[in-house]
Formats: C-alpha cells, structure tokens, sequence
C-alpha cells in the first residue's frame, strides 16, 4: 500500500541534503589534505626526532670514544713494554684524575702463574690498585671474549665490586707484551654516565628513550628494572605480531629507523624511532606517541574541522533565514488558497515578497481569485435566471399538457379516440385535440407547429384555444382551418407556421369530413386489416400564405374503421444508419397492429419508434392521435 | 594432563597421610596455611641450598614453602641461593646447608667420596641439556665439531662427560653462564639448558631456524639431571625428615603446574626479595618447560632403577667408577 510521503519543511531539505552533500565533500578533502600533509609532516618529523636522538647518540658516543681514547692510551703504554710496573700505576692514576669518565681500569693476565688481575679505582683522589688472584675474572664477559676473539669488546653493563663499586660498561683490549698477548686492558665507564642521558632525553612530550646493545640487552632504560634484565626482544615476545620481531632484529642490525607501531602504545600508535651509536654496536631507541609526533596535524584538523563546522553553523542559519523570509509570503499564499478553496474570494492586502516569482504567482492569483469570483457571480445569476425559466417553462408544460385532452375528456360513446404527445423538450410545439362541438358531431385535430421550443408552444397553445373558440361558430373543417390561418396572417408570430389535420365526424352517420392542412397522411384502418392512406393535402401549411382555399375531403367510416394521424416526430425518427423511418415504417407498424385498441396501436406505434430512433440524435415531439368509429349511434 | 595431575597429586596426599597416622601434628596438613612460618618451635630446621640462583627452576620448592607443605610436615625449611659462590657439596660439609641440589652425575662423583651423598629425590626425570650454536657456524652434525671452541660450564660439568664420550676433538672453554660468548662469535658452541639459555639466546635476537641444537638426549646421553642430596650421615639420623622434605618439594612441583600463575607469582615475589632482576617472560617459559622434565619420565621425585643404571654405565666407561653404585645406597628412601 502506498503511504503518504512525510512531508518536511523546505529549510530541513535544504539544510539537510546540502550539509550531507557539504559534510561528505569536507571528509573527502580533509582525508585527502590529511592524507598529503601526512607524508609531509612524516618526513619532516623524522627529521626534527632523528636529529634530536642524533644529538644525543652523539653525546653518548663522545662518551664512549672517550672511553676508547682511553684504552687506546693505556694500551700503547702498556704494550709497550718499557714501563714498569710503578710507572704504569703512575699513568693510571693520572688518567683516572684528568677524566672523570674514566672511573675505574683493570690490568688482567691470564699467561702468569697465577692468572691475576689488578683493578685500579680513585678513593678521594688517590690511586687504590686492588690485586685479585682469584681466576673467576677468567670467565667474565669483559675478559673472555676479547681474549678469545682478540677483538675489543664493550660488556654489557656490569656491577663492579672491586674498582667502580659501581655499574660499569668495559671496553676491553687485548695486553700484549713483546707481541704476545698476555691478558687484556679493561677500562670503565660508569654506566650513570649513559643512563643520565637516557633518563632526561624527552622525544616530542612524553616519548621516552632507551639504549639497546647489539644482543638486545636493554643497558639503560627509565624504567630501571627493565635494564639489564629484559631484552628488546623480551618486550616483544609478549605481543603475537611476528612484525614486532622483526622490527627488534632491524634494532640490533644497527638499522636506523622510523616506524609506525601499532602495538607498543598503551594508548593509541607510537612511532618507534632508533638509530645506532657510530662507535660499537648498541642502538638508541625512542617510543613516541603517535599524537605527539602529528601534534600540528592533529590541531590543524581540529581547527579545519571546526571551521567548517562553524561555515556549516552559519550557512545553515543563512539558509534557515532565506528559506524562512522566501517561506513567509508563501505561507501567507498558502493560507490565501486554503481560504479561497474554503469559498472566501475576498480580495487579500498585496503581498511583501522580494522573489518575483512569488510575486507573479501571488497577482496572478489575487487576479484569478476576482476573476473566479465575478464568474461566480455571473453563475449565480444565469442559474437563479434558469431557474426561473425552468419553473415558468415548468408551468408552461403543465399548461400546455393541461389543453391536451385526457382519459377524462368527454368523448362520445359510439367513439375510442386515444392520442399521446411525447414532447421532445419541456414544452412541444405538437398539438392534438378532439372534442365533441354538438351532440352529433365530433372534432378531431393534430397539428405540428413549425420549429420547436417556447415560441412553437406558444402557438400550439393559441392554435388549441383559438381552434375550440373557432370550431363553436364554423362546423366545417376547411373553414376553421381558415379562421385559424387567418389569424396566424393576422398576427405575423414568429413561430406562427403549423400543418394541421381536422376532421369532423357525424357520429349518427359515420361521414367524416376533414381537411390537411400541409400534414402528414390520415390513415384509415378498417377492422379487415386494409389500410387506406388519405395522403392529399387540402391546403398549405398555415400561417404561410394569406386567403388560401382550403378543400376538404369526404370519407366514409364503418364500424370499428380506425383514423390515425401522427407528427412528423414519427415518420422523422432517424436510426444510427441515419434511415427515416417515414411513412413506410409507419405503415408497416400498422400493418401488424390488426384489430388492437387505438391505445394499444398508439402506444406500439410509439413504443417502435422510439425503439428505431438514435437517442443520441435527438428527436422531435412525437403525437399520435387514433380515433376508433363503433358505429351509428342509437336513437334512444 | 592436568587429570593425571590431580590423580598424582591425590595419591600423594594420601600416601603422606597413611604414613604420619602417628603423628598428631599431621591432623590439619591437608589445609593449606597462608601464613606460615610464624611460629617454627618445635619444628625441624633444615637448610635447602639451591643448585643455582633464584629462578623458576625451583620453583616447587618455594611454593611448598609458601603453600605449607613442609609446615605441615613438621619441617622449618630455609632456601638458600646456590651458584659460583656456594658450591652445593661445600655446603653439605660445612654445615651450611643439609639438602642440596645436584646433577646425577655429580651426586654419584660425591657419593664415592670420604663422606658421602645419598639421592633422597628425583626432581628432573629427563635431560634438559643441549648444545646449542649460530647455524652461520656451519656446523650441521656432531662431527663438524672438530677443533671448534665449545663453551662448557666450568667445574664438574657433567656435559664434559658427553664430549669424551663422543670423541668429538672439539677445543673446550671453561664459561659461565653468559650467553654472550656465543652471541659475540668467541664460541662456536655452548651447552645450554631447554629451559633457560636456549631461550636466552632466543631471545637476543636469534631465531629458531639460525640456531643448530644437539639435544643431548638425542644422542644417547638422556641423564637425568636436578635431584635433592643430603649427606648420607644425615640421612641415617633423619630418615623421616629427608622423606618429609622430599615430598613436599615435589607437592610444590605439582602444584606450581596446577597454578602456574600463582607458582609464577611466588617465583617472582622470591627474586625480588633477594634482589634479582625479575623477568617474567622468561621464568614462565622455565616453569613451563620445567613440567615436562618433571612429570614426562614416571613417577615425579623418585630416582628410577634405570636411570641410575644408565648412569653408572657412563661413568665406569669415562673410568671414574670402578663399580656401579648399588641402587638402595645411593637411593635410600
């Protein structure tokens, strides 16, 4: 079923498909501006954050390179060979004084009997040289594998007990003597030194820094109970994405890097950012939020988010206001056509409007509106006029109907006399009449007024009149006929033209004397069957022609001989094949009405006309008139 | 596995209870007491010393100690850190400790000394022993190890049993327990536990497919490893009491596996105690590898005939024993 469509005001379809359409082209263009900046600001943010942790990869380096300066220093004394062991002391606690970040250096040898090692540290600035003879120092990172490589090598951060007493990282060299290595040269740098500067290294707000070595040791972190325990790939084995290996592994391939990651943030994506130290294997490494990384895009779509929102908020306003002033004398015209539908076509004050379309449509209407209202009241007028006419035509019918003899006329008893009018219209210009004009003698008449209408009535009416008041001075047909004719000539009427049948009947003899007048054929009907046709007209038409002879025509009746005139309203009745159905068709009506009563052949004879005539074509009055002789009258 | 599990741990339950009808103090040892310790009068001190430092690898014994178990055995047990500044059978002789934790082999190298060991439990039933090196090496096989420098952990290791018995030629280094040899390519290979270097090494960058392992289990040597030792003079004067201790340890095992976050926990609250470095990934990985070496051979906590067998077979080849240790001596209990 089909359902009435909501129906919304014209500002909410306005704002709404124009902010849907707005709103979709925003997010369009802001994805792409961001989308673009994006890149931009990637490459320019990796620039700002990796020179930032360069800056400090350096200082951490200067640190480190100082330390191999160092060992570098020590070495060449030491191998040397020249030194003893007093001087080599000497030089020690030199370097200890002159470089603070030199807190602490290890002569260990593992080719005298017993292997032995000397660790050399300050106590309030003097040298304090501890000897240890226990081989444990053999199987110390810092020792082991430089002596097995014979490659320097900088340990993972270590507790010092006997020197730093301090967490240290060693750097340590093989100790040759006469090109034969004897143990290895061991110098340290506390590892505070580093962690300082990992501790207050801030990337971006909040992004914090740590230090990696080339196993994945974390060596220092801010959070201090994750160094030297954890390794980076101890952090990232708790997260199933095989990606966060792989980026652990670009870490300590010594890569540099600056990657979006989804999984180390604890709120949202971080940006890892890492970067090795020049002089060994360890790597920095910096987690930074990845809204602080994008801050400027962030606030950049914020305010272009909010811009536009404010753009929305003002042209929803403007188009609200628009819509309301161009919705006001539409309003106004809405109203103005409900009222005026309602029936109110009282002339409305101007309408205010600035649209010209509202304009035309508002005088146009105000201009229909008295237009209709004049065309009503003409209406009114021309029905209260028809109405009148209509009653009066009304009474004119009555009247009219009223002169055409009834069942209750008086007829004579030797006589059946039946006629019908079948007025095409309210009022015809038909005519029949029969009445008795003394005891013997009968009068019988039909007539057709020429045209139709009113004007034919009135006629007819006069003629019906006029016929009884003639017929009381003049017995003979052919003079009332005259009289009659006379009297149209006379008074020259409009409608004053009428062919016209009458006859008189001597009831005790049967003798009929009638004269036609320009009419249709009298026809006989004896009770044999045998139809006789009294088809010659004694005059013209009245009304025509002034002193016209009129003849008359004798004819005989016997009992139960039928007369039957009828109006051209018969014979002319025309079918959808546009036939007559004329004297022909009327006689072969009467043919098949043998022995029926004069009602029953007028009423068949109308009956089949009506039957044959096209509605559609209109039709003229239709009269019958039959007059059925029973015979000579008894004397009482 | 955790059905057979509780069956296990219910017929030990109930194996305790039959054997200590006699003693009163037994009445309520099923209830788990959360805070014990409080009150030690009366009860029978003995000092636990560990074969290394704290870590999951003993973890059923600080969850019995946490749990109650040996509380509720009558026993007041102290856990006393191992490693290279404890040595486990100087401890026996000292007095510094009455139980302690030691490899088969070297249980049985100290049981023909002047003063004996004798096995009261059994904690690992398998070989966790591997040697393990960088696939960048080229070793393939065990051959290829000729003239290669193989980190063997110094002292009595009983790895160096495998390698003479293999004939291998390789070069052996003395090391401790850094992994950073291998890692730093001064060592062409290194022995190394399932449990704790294989995944120390894992996870200093290596993956499993840049790594070569031997399994020594693989190649004939499946000895079992960590069992619980008590001087054999001790034994004699506190039978009950080693039976008690061992027992209980092994109630701990099986309901660290039961628990294993809660075991975690307690592992890890132990470290922090004794200010180790704590690293929870890593010490779930040991307990988790700690179950199958644990529970994958038998009947937990108790030396199998065979095993000992096995074992006095390699050491009368390596010449060390002149005769197999009778099974009843060295496993009393």
């Amino acid at each position: 079923m089909k359902t009435k469509k909501k129906t919304r005001r014209l500002s909410e379809q306005l704002i709404g498909q124009l902010l849907l359409f707005m709103t979709f082209l925003f997010i369009l263009l802001l994805l792409v501006i961001l989308r673009l900046l994006f890149d931009v600001e990637k490459t320019n943010q990796e620039e700002v954050i990796g020179n930032l942790m360069e800056s400090n990869v350096q200082i951490m380096d200067r640190n480190l390179s100082g330390i191999i300066s160092l060992a570098k220093n020590l070495q060449g004394v030491v191998n040397e060979g020249v030194y003893n062991e007093a001087e080599i002391q000497r030089h020690i606690h030199r370097l200890l004084l002159d470089n603070p970040i030199l807190v602490s250096a290890c002569l260990a040898y593992d080719e005298q009997n017993p292997p032995h090692c000397t660790t050399f540290s300050l106590v309030a600035q003097r040298m304090n040289a501890i000897k240890n003879t226990n081989d444990d120092f053999l199987y110390k990172d810092w020792f082991q594998i430089p002596r097995l490589t014979g490659r320097p090598y900088w340990s993972d951060p270590w507790y010092d007990k006997e020197g730093a007493k301090t967490i240290v990282c060693s750097y340590s060299v093989p100790l040759t003597r006469k090109g034969k290595v004897q143990g290895i040269i061991r110098v340290d740098l506390p590892l505070e030194n580093l962690r300082r500067i990992i501790v207050n290294l801030r990337v971006k707000e909040s992004g914090r820094a740590f230090l990696v070595s080339g196993n994945g040791m974390i060596m220092a972190h801010p959070t201090d109970s994750l160094a030297m325990n954890y390794t980076i790939f101890d952090l990232v084995n708790r997260y199933p994405d095989v990606q966060m290996r792989t980026l652990a592994k670009k870490v300590v391939a010594g890569e540099v890097g600056f990657e979006r990651n989804r999984n180390l943030g604890m709120k949202g994506d971080v940006w890892l950012t890492f970067r090795p130290l020049p002089t060994n294997n360890w790597s920095l490494v910096a987690i930074v939020p990845h809204r602080e990384v994008f801050v400027h895009l962030h606030y950049l779509s914020l305010i272009l988010s909010l811009a536009v929102l404010f753009g929305f908020l003002v042209l929803s306003l403007m188009i609200w206001g628009r819509v309301q002033a161009l919705n006001k004398p539409l309003t106004e015209l809405v109203d103005g056509i409900k009222q005026a539908g309602e029936g109110d076509l009282s002339p409305a004050p101007p309408l205010e409007t600035e649209s010209y379309e509202i304009q035309v449509i508002s005088e146009n209407f105000e201009a229909m509106k008295s237009s209709l209202s004049a065309h009503i009241d003409n209406l009114q007028a021309l029905t209260e006029e028809r109405n009148r006419i209509s009653s009066e035509l009304e009474f004119a019918s009555n009247v009219q109907r009223s002169l055409i003899p009834n069942g209750n006329s008086i007829k004579p008893g030797n006589l059946d006399v039946y006629g019908l009018l079948e007025p095409a219209g309210m009022v015809g210009g038909d005519l029949f009449d029969y009445f008795l004009i003394d005891e013997g003698h009968f009068l019988f008449a039909i007539a057709d007024v020429v045209g139709k209408g009113v004007g034919a009535a009135m006629t007819m009416t006069m003629a019906t009149t006029l016929l009884r008041s003639i017929a009381q001075h003049h017995k003979k047909p052919q003079e009332i006929l005259s009289q009659l004719n006379a009297f149209f000539m006379g008074h020259k009427l409009e409608s004053g033209y009428m062919t016209m049948a009458l006859g008189i009947i001597d009831l005790a003899s049967g003798v009929c004397v009638f004269s036609n007048a320009g009419h249709l054929p009298l026809y006989v009907l004896s009770q044999d069957g045998q139809i006789r046709k009294h088809e010659r007209t004694h005059s013209t038409a009245l009304g025509f022609f002034d002193n016209i002879k009129i003849e008359s025509e004798e004819l005989r009746l016997d009992a139960g001989d039928k007369i039957l005139l009828v109006t051209d309203g018969v014979t002319e009745a025309t079918n959808p094949n546009d036939h007559l159905f004329g004297t022909q068709g009327l006689e072969k009506t009467l043919a098949g009405l043998r022995g029926a009563s004069v009602e029953k052949t007028a009423k068949a004879i109308l009956e089949t006309v009506l039957d044959f005539a096209d509605p559609e074509k209109g039709r003229d009055d239709i009269t019958i008139l039959a007059i059925e002789y029973l015979g000579g009258l008894q004397k009482p | 596995m955790k059905k057979t599990l509780s069956l296990l741990f219910a017929m030990l339950l109930i194996l305790a209870a039959c054997q200590r009808q006699d003693k009163p103090k037994s009445a309520n040892k099923y209830k788990a007491p959360k805070n014990v310790a409080t009150d030690t009068e009366g009860l029978f001190k003995m000092r636990y010393r560990l074969k290394w430092l704290d870590q999951a690898q003993f973890a059923g014994a600080y969850v019995a100690l946490e749990k109650g178990f040996y509380l509720q055995r009558g026993l007041d047990v102290e856990i006393l850190e191992g490693g290279p500044d404890y040595p486990q059978y100087g401890s026996l002789l000292d007095s510094s400790a009455d139980v302690v934790g030691l490899h088969l082999l070297i249980g049985m190298n100290y049981f023909n000394s002047p003063r004996p060991v004798v096995n009261i439990g059994q904690v690992l039933q398998k070989s966790s022993t591997l040697l393990i090196g960088k696939k960048s090496t080229g070793i393939a096989n065990l051959k290829d190890l000729a003239g290669k420098k193989v980190g063997v952990w110094r002292g009595q290791s009983y790895v160096r049993y495998f390698l003479d018995e293999q004939h291998l030629g390789i070069r052996s280094i003395p090391i401790d327990w850094s992994v950073n040899l291998l890692l730093n390519d001064a060592i062409d290979m290194m022995n190394a536990t399932s449990y704790n270097e294989y995944h120390r090494i894992m996870m200093s960058g290596l993956d499993e497919d840049e790594l070569v392992v031997f399994p020594l289990a693989e190649h004939g040597f499946n000895v079992v490893e960590d069992g619980l030792y008590v001087l054999k003079d001790y034994y004699k004067k506190h039978p009950q009491e080693c039976k008690d201790f061992s027992e209980a340890t092994m109630e701990g095992w099986l309901y660290a596996f039961e628990h294993p976050e809660e075991a975690l926990q307690i592992v890890i609250s132990r470290m922090r105690e004794n200010h180790r470095p704590t690293n929870p990934g890593h010490q779930l990985w040991m307990l988790q590898h700690m179950e199958e070496l644990i529970l994958g051979n038998g009947e937990p906590g108790k030396l199998k005939k065979s095993d000992l067998d096995f074992a006095n077979r390699i050491l009368m080849e390596s010449g060390e024993l002149k005769k197999p240790i009778p099974y009843e001596e060295f496993c009393p209990l």
